[in-house]
C-alpha cells in the first residue's frame, strides 16, 4: 500500500494527518501559555531522537536516514511532513473513496466542507412533543452509515415526575407514547467544555468552529478514554468492521464516512449536511416536530427565540459540560 | 414539492410553505361538487371513504370549515373565504396561540434549511390529519441492538449495559 511513497521518503497520507494533529497540539499549547509558541522549537522539545527512533520502528524512515540522527527536528519534518495542500487533500479523499469501494463495493464521494463563520449550532428538543417513535434513530443510522450495533441517538423512556436517568429504559418496544411516560432522546451534546476533548491522549477529537466536536477516524487509536469521559454515553466504538447495508454515498471526512474497525464515533450534527445549510437527518425525520436546530448567533432564528423564551433544561448540569443540546417545554 | 408564499392574518410577513392543494388527490372539489347542500356522513361517499371525523363532531359539521357555495374554498367563522393553502388562518381561529407559534417557526418543523431566509414551513395538514388532528399513538421503531453475549439474563430492566 503506497510502498512507492514510503521508499522515496515522500509523505504518505498517514503522516500528513499526523501533521495536522501536531499543529493542533502546538495551537493548544499556545492557548494555554497565552503566548505564541515557536512551532519549530516545540517540535524539538518533542524529543527528536525518540521521534526518529519511532519513525524507524514503524517503517516510515529508512535506517540510512536514521544514521543521520543528528537531524534537527526541523529538517526531519521538512523532509517527511508538510501541511496538506488542496491537491494533497484530494489525494487523501480519493484514497479513502477507493478503500470504501474495495471494502463495500460502493462509489462514494467524501468531502471536507470548510467551517462556517459566525455560526454556533444549537439543538433544542421539545419534550412535550417527543413521543418516542425512534424515527430519528432510524434516519440517523441511514444518513451516517452506522453498523447495527451503533446508535448515535438513544431514546430514553422515563417515568413522568422525575428526571432520574438511572431509571430510564432504552429498550422499550411497542406502541408509543406509553401512558405515564415521557421520552428523552440523547445524542452527543457537542459540549463547549467537552470532557472527551480533554481526555483524548492524542488529540484525535476536537471542537470545530461551529461548536461541533469531531473525530478524525484515521488518527483515533481506539483507546476509548473519551467514552469513559463522556457523561452522556454519546460515543460508540467499532468493535468490528462496520456492516452497512445501504451506504449513503454523500459523505464528509469528519462526519459520516464509513469508519474503520477500532475507532470511536458519535453524532456530529450531520456536519456534511449542516455545513451546506441543510438540516440534520434526525430533524427531517421527526414526525412530531420536536426537534429544532439552528444558529444561536443569529438573534432572529427560531432557536434563539427558544433560548430566550422557553424553559430550558440540560442534562447533568452540575458537571459543567456546557452542552449545545437543550431540552425545553412549551405549553 | 411546490413552494408558494402565504400571508397569514396576524402579520404582514410572507412565509414560504409547501403547498397542500397540489397534494390533494381529489382537488379541485368543484370537479364533482357544485355546492355542499347538506352535511351527510362523509364516509358514505365512495371517494372520501378514508375520512373519519374526530374533531369536535358534536358541535361542528363539514360546512363549519368547508365553504358551502364554493367547494374549492374554506370559510372562516365570519364568512371570509380562504384557499386551502391559507389553512393556518382557519385553524388559528380556535388554536390562535399555536398559529402564532407556527408563524415564528416554533410549532412543527421547518424544513429546507436552518439558515435564515431559506426556511420553509409546513402547513397544518402536512402533519395533522385535518378531520382527526390529534396524533395517534404509533409503533416505535425496533429497540436498539442488544448483544446477547453481554447482557446477563438477570440484568435489571433498563440497565445501560452495552
Amino acid at each position: 500500500m503506497n510502498n512507492y511513497d514510503k521508499k522515496q521518503g515522500k509523505k504518505t497520507e498517514a503522516e500528513t494527518s499526523e501533521v495536522g494533529a501536531l499543529e493542533r497540539i502546538a495551537s493548544a499549547i499556545e492557548v494555554k501559555l497565552s503566548e505564541p509558541v515557536e512551532k519549530r522549537s516545540f517540535l524539538k522539545i518533542g524529543a527528536a531522537t525518540a521521534g526518529v527512533a519511532a519513525a524507524v520502528a514503524s517503517g516510515l524512515m529508512s535506517s540510512k536516514d536514521a544514521k543521520a540522527a543528528g537531524l534537527s527536528f526541523d529538517a526531519f519534518f521538512q523532509k517527511h511532513y508538510k501541511k496538506l495542500s488542496d491537491e494533497d487533500k484530494k489525494r487523501v479523499m480519493a484514497r479513502l473513496e477507493r478503500e470504501t469501494k474495495e471494502d463495500y463495493g460502493v462509489d462514494v464521494k467524501i468531502e471536507d466542507t470548510p467551517p462556517l463563520n459566525g455560526v454556533k449550532f444549537g439543538y433544542f428538543l421539545n419534550l412535550l412533543k417527543c413521543n418516542g417513535n425512534r424515527l430519528c434513530v432510524e434516519a440517523c443510522r441511514k444518513e451516517n452509515n452506522l453498523d447495527e450495533s451503533v446508535s448515535y441517538i438513544k431514546v430514553l423512556e422515563m417515568d413522568r415526575g422525575h428526571f432520574n436517568l438511572e431509571k430510564s429504559d432504552r429498550f422499550y418496544t411497542g406502541t408509543v407514547p406509553k401512558p405515564g411516560k415521557f421520552y428523552l432522546p440523547v445524542q452527543c451534546h457537542q459540549c463547549e467544555n467537552a470532557p472527551c476533548v480533554k481526555a483524548c491522549p492524542i488529540q484525535a477529537t476536537w471542537t470545530e468552529k461551529e461548536g461541533v466536536v469531531v473525530i478524525d477516524y484515521n488518527w483515533c487509536i481506539g483507546c476509548r478514554y473519551c467514552m469513559v469521559a463522556c457523561p452522556y454515553e454519546a460515543r460508540s466504538f467499532n468493535f468490528k468492521k462496520p456492516v452497512v447495508k445501504n451506504i449513503n454515498p454523500k459523505q464528509g471526512y469528519l462526519s459520516n464516512r464509513v469508519r474503520p474497525i477500532g475507532v470511536v464515533e458519535k453524532c456530529t450534527f450531520c456536519l456534511h449536511r449542516t455545513r451546506k445549510g441543510l438540516n440534520p437527518a434526525c430533524l427531517e425525520a421527526c414526525p412530531t416536530g420536536a426537534r429544532k436546530f439552528g444558529n444561536l448567533l443569529d438573534p432572529n432564528s427560531e432557536v434563539s427565540v427558544i433560548f430566550r423564551e422557553k424553559k430550558l433544561y440540560i442534562l447533568k448540569e452540575e458537571l459543567n459540560t456546557l452542552p449545545r443540546f437543550f431540552y425545553y417545554f412549551d405549553e | 414539492m411546490i413552494f408558494q408564499l402565504c400571508s397569514i392574518s396576524n402579520a404582514e410577513e410572507h412565509i414560504p410553505i409547501v403547498s397542500r392543494e397540489v397534494q390533494l388527490k381529489t382537488f379541485p372539489c368543484s370537479k364533482c361538487h357544485n355546492s355542499y347542500q347538506s352535511s351527510f356522513s362523509v364516509t358514505q361517499a365512495k371517494t372520501h371513504k378514508a375520512i373519519s371525523f374526530r374533531h369536535m363532531p358534536e358541535i361542528s359539521e363539514c360546512r363549519t370549515c368547508h365553504s358551502a357555495e364554493k367547494p374549492n374554498r374554506l370559510n372562516l367563522l365570519d364568512g371570509t373565504l380562504i384557499g386551502f393553502d391559507e389553512m393556518p388562518r382557519l385553524c388559528g381561529q380556535c388554536h390562535g396561540k399555536i398559529e402564532f407559534e407556527w408563524s415564528r417557526g416554533l410549532h412543527g418543523k421547518l424544513i429546507g434549511s436552518w439558515q435564515a431566509d431559506k426556511k420553509i414551513s409546513l402547513l397544518c395538514s402536512e402533519c395533522h390529519e385535518p378531520h382527526a388532528p390529534k396524533f395517534r399513538p404509533m409503533e416505535a421503531v425496533a429497540a436498539p441492538f442488544q448483544s446477547k453475549y453481554v447482557i446477563p439474563k438477570h440484568a435489571p430492566k433498563g440497565s445501560t449495559n452495552e
